[in-house]
This record gives C-alpha cells, structure tokens and sequence, in this order.
C-alpha cells in the first residue's frame, strides 16, 4: 500500500475502531469492575486498568442470595424456553404446511401481537395469574414470559419452516408417509437448529426481562435476578462491586448465548427482508 | 393427531394438488390452536379487560372497585402532567429511534466496505442488542456516577462537564444520556437491516453514475438513500413504537428523575398501579398509549406488513 493510500484509510480506522470501542466498552467496563479490589474499585479519580481481584465475587456468594435468584431465572427461562418450542413450532408448522379457512387472518393476528407492547398488558395479565393463583410460582413467571416470547419467536419459526422446500413434504406424502410422521421425519430434524435457535432466544428475553418479573415474581425466594438486582441498586449506598458482578454474571451467559445463535437471528430478522 | 391425514404442501403445482387435496383442517387447527389459546388468553384477554378496569376506582391491583363512569379519565386529564411526560417521551422516542437508524446506517456501511473483516466486526457490534436492560442500567449508572464514574471521570478532563456534579443527576444532561443508552442497546438492529437493504442495491447503479462523473457523496445521496426509503419508515415505525412504549430501561437507568427529566410514559403508567394502587388510572393512562400506537399502526400498516411478513 503507497503512503497516500494508508493516509486515506487512517480516517476510516480510526472510526472503525471507535466504533468497536463504542460498542465493547460497556461490556468490558462490568467485567473490569466486577475483578477490582474495594480500594480500587472507589479510587478516585477510576483507573483503567487494576490488579484483578475476586473480593467482590466471593461477597456476592457468601453475603446474598444471588445463587436462589440465578436458579429462579434460569427454571423460569428455561421453562419459557421449552413451551415457546413447543407451541410455537407446531403453530409454525400447521401455518406454514396446511391451507385452512382463518390462516391468512391468524397470521396477520400474530403479527400484529407481536407489536402489542408488554406495558399495555403487565397489570391485566397479573390480574388473570393471580385469580388462577400463580403470582409467585414458577408456572406463573413461565406463563407471563411466554406470552411475551410467544408471538416474535412463532414469527421467527414461520420463516426457518418457510424455507424448507415443500417438495420435500411432497415426496413424504406420495411415499404414504402420515402427517405426525412427516413432522417428526422430514420436518423436525430439518427445522430442529432454528427451532432450538428459538428457543434459546426465548431464554435470552425471559432470562433479561424486568417488567412482569418485578409484578408477578415479589417474594424474596421467587425473585429473578433482574429483579433483585434491581432491588439492591435502589438502596441509598449502592454496593457497586457487588452489583457488578451480579451484573457480569447476568450478560456473560446471555452474550455466549447469543454468539452461538447469531447466525440464526440475523436470518430471522432480515428473512422478512424489508426491500429497497 | 389423526394418522391418515396427509400433509398438503403449499406452492405445489395444480395437478399434484388436486391429488393431494385430501387434508383435513382439524390437524392444522390441532397445530395452532395451543398457541392461539395462550395469546388469548393472556395477551388478548387482558387487553380487553383493562378497558374495563378503566371505569372502576379500585384501590388495589386485581380488588374489583366501585364503577366510576369516566372519572378515571377526568383525573388523568386534569392531572396536569400530560403535557409534560408526552412531551419527555417524544424526545426520548425521536431520540433514540433516530439515534439508533443513524448509527446502524453507519455501521452497515462500514461493515459492508471491510470485507472478510466485517463479518467478525458484526459480532461484536451486534452484542448490545443482547445486552439485558437491568445490566446496562446498571453499568451506565456506573459509569456516569459522581466520582467514581469513569466516563464523567473522562468528561470532566475534557472539560466537557463540571466537577463535582453526576450527569445522570443533572437536569439538563441526564435524558441525553439515557437516549444514548438506548441508542446503544438499539442501534445493531438498524445495522441488520440496513445491512440487508444496502446489498440489495443493485452496484450498476453505482458503475453507471461513476461513469457519469458523480462523486462519493452524490451516489450517497442520490442512489444509497433514496434505495433505503422502505427500510427506513419501517425501521422508525417499529423502533419508534418499541422505544414509546419500553419501561426496563429509562425505570432502571433513572426512575424518571431528576425532577422528572427522564419520566416517560411507561414509567407513569407502572406507578400509577404500583406505587400509587390505582389500576384504573393505570388503564386509562394504557389505553391513551395503546391508542397512540394504534393508529401509527394503522397509519402504516401496508410497512409494517410488508417488512414483517416473509
């Protein structure tokens, strides 16, 4: 590369690095928080970088709960996680693979729940856990996250059913293959990594959600992490070690996560393809 | 499930179809009807109940209350506050929407000029989308706290902010910084779909206007953005209606303060029924957002159709 070249593409390194910067820096400002020593976390004015230490960490399992919460999160999303797979990848196949009388209107009806905002709903919604006497259980959480995943990842799982070539339902069916087996033979092991994509995503929104947990969740021993940790940074002297580790520990799970289905939610999202 | 039902493939050809026209709906309504049971039941039940809820005084959130007729919403009315928190809102709507569709314009481009290198660069700056609000909250408060704050630490270096003062307790500075949270955790969807719009434009376009002499910001302008017109109403239509109606994030990251700066309307609909005990001022304040959006809905509802239907 001659010298004028690199002259003109200094400009776009640097904004390329800022860029990364911009996005990372958050990220890596918890992690580098959550590792410091008391002395070094309050020093002021803050330093960069410090020696690591794990005072923080160790307080946050010996003084809290925060094994309880991490447990309430994790059966709640989880069970989020498995009812959003199921439900939703049947629906996706009986919208995507059968032509009935009300298709077109459902698939439009989810559609437009999908844009039905959680606030508009979270009062009623505890109304009805509450009078079926689920506020502060599992199944509760499990119900109330689900109607929150339910709409965008059936939405998500129509597009992965969508892109399996009918024909090969076809020579299923000229074969005598039945309707339960071509799920379970052709459908299922082809849609299987979307479907789990799904289901992780599922996971990622229950795991992070704040809203519903925080109405239908209260009870100290059903708290979700969100929750608790929201809990404790209200409190007059904020214990930011503790806190930041509480917070490491909630997005490091979620970032892995999210890495490993990436390639599945970027195809879900741009499937629709919103064209130019 | 019924064993002898055959599956009836769409898009087959008309012949083969005839054949295989021997499906029976209950299989496919069998398929559907568990999810469509649970939207009902709690998404679409629910929203009818809070129009209810909005004519009774109830004092407390699931307790019946006496029927009220539309005093509930003489009260919100005449509250005062209506001016003043739609007012916070729309800044922090148009705010961050913008934020996020500038950014994520951006970054498509610059992923898109850097090749193989994008691909890993993409990764990383999809991450915040991941992010989950309380931890940004959280770290955002972290950052931008008085003393200890590395950012406001930085900020005041540059001189930029005053010393001895919390940006995200100054009246004047703390709704910009609580945008910019949310520009951040939003900005890598625009960027998806950006992306996905800017390679659909055809690069013969771009050849044909080189040819014709036209400079770098002259094919930005007349051939780049008219191409991303559709991507970007829907883009401002969904972002915009997420960020109107989110609650997580400006509750976490400010609690609406100081002196009621950051107070959107999501977080006065939640105190309404969780601070105040009064559900019915609650729904109210619901359904005037629910119809907001309703008709940004209906307005654009051929976008927004367009964009999420496959």
């Amino acid at each position: 590369m001659n010298p004028s070249r690199l002259l003109l593409r200094l400009p776009f390194a640097i904004w390329a690095t800022a860029l990364v910067l911009f996005a990372s820096f958050p990220l890596l400002w918890i992690l580098l928080s959550a590792l410091r020593s008391p002395a070094d976390l309050l020093a002021k004015p803050p330093r960069l970088f410090t020696e690591p230490s794990l005072h923080w960490l160790h307080e946050v399992l010996v003084q809290t709960d925060a094994l309880q919460w991490f447990a309430n999160s994790a059966i709640v999303a989880f069970g989020a996680a498995c009812i959003n797979m199921l439900l939703g990848s049947l629906a996706a196949y009986g919208l995507t693979r059968f032509k009935f009388r009300g298709r077109d209107a459902i698939t439009l009806g989810v559609l437009f729940v999908y844009v039905i905002p959680p606030i508009l709903i979270f009062l009623p919604l505890y109304v009805a856990l509450d009078q079926l006497g689920l506020t502060n259980t599992y199944v509760g959480g499990i119900l109330a996250h689900t109607t929150l995943t339910l709409p965008f990842c059936l939405w998500l799982m129509q597009s992965f059913f969508r892109s399996i070539p009918p024909e090969l339902d076809e020579a299923a069916v000229m074969d005598g293959a039945s309707t339960a087996q071509i799920y379970r033979l052709v459908i299922l092991p082809l849609a299987a990594p979307g479907i789990l994509a799904v289901g992780i995503l599922a996971f990622i929104i229950s795991w992070s959600e704040y809203l519903f947990s925080s109405t239908v969740l209260t009870r100290s021993e059903m708290k979700t992490v969100p929750v608790a940790l929201a809990e404790i940074a209200s409190s007059g002297h904020a214990p930011w070690g503790e806190i930041m580790v509480l917070g490491a520990l909630t997005t490091v799970p979620v970032l892995i996560l999210f890495t490993l289905i990436q390639k599945w939610f970027v195809q879900g999202i741009t499937a629709g393809a919103v064209k130019g | 499930m019924n064993s002898d039902c055959a599956a009836t493939p769409l898009d087959s050809d008309r012949t083969l179809w005839s054949v295989l026209a021997r499906y029976r709906p209950p299989t496919a309504w069998l398929l559907v009807l568990p999810a469509l049971l649970l939207l009902a039941g709690f998404l679409f039940v629910p929203l009818l109940q809070s129009i209810s809820y909005s004519f009774y005084d109830a004092s407390m959130v699931g307790e019946s209350g006496r029927f009220v007729g539309l005093a509930n919403y003489a009260n919100v009315l005449a509250s005062g506050k209506i001016g003043a928190i739609s007012w916070v809102t729309l800044v922090w709507t148009v705010g961050s929407t913008v934020g996020q569709l500038v950014l994520g314009l951006l970054a498509a481009m610059t992923l898109l000029s850097m090749g193989r290198a994008g691909v890993l660069m993409r990764s990383v700056l999809l991450l915040p989308y991941a992010v989950p609000a309380i931890s940004l909250a959280l770290v955002w408060r972290w950052m931008f706290s008085d003393g200890t704050g590395i950012l406001t630490h930085w900020l005041q270096i540059l001189g930029l902010f005053p010393l001895n003062a919390s940006p995200l307790g100054s009246a004047d500075v703390a709704i910009w910084l609580v945008v910019l949270a949310n520009i951040w955790h939003g900005f890598p969807f625009a960027m998806l779909i950006y992306l996905v719009a800017l390679q659909q434009i055809d690069p013969a376009l771009y050849e044909a206007a080189g040819l014709d002499g036209a400079n770098m910001w002259q094919k930005f302008r007349y051939i780049t953005l008219p191409s991303l017109r559709s991507a970007t109403i829907a883009l401002l239509v969904l972002r915009g209606i997420w960020t109107a109606t989110s609650f997580d994030l400006p509750w976490l990251l400010t609690g609406g303060g100081p002196a009621g700066t950051t107070y959107v309307w999501p977080i006065w609909i939640y105190e309404e029924a969780m601070g105040f005990f009064r559900p019915g001022r609650a729904a109210v304040l619901a359904l005037l957002l629910g119809l907001a959006i309703a008709a940004v809905v209906y307005a654009f509802r051929r976008v927004i159709r367009q964009s999420l239907s496959h």
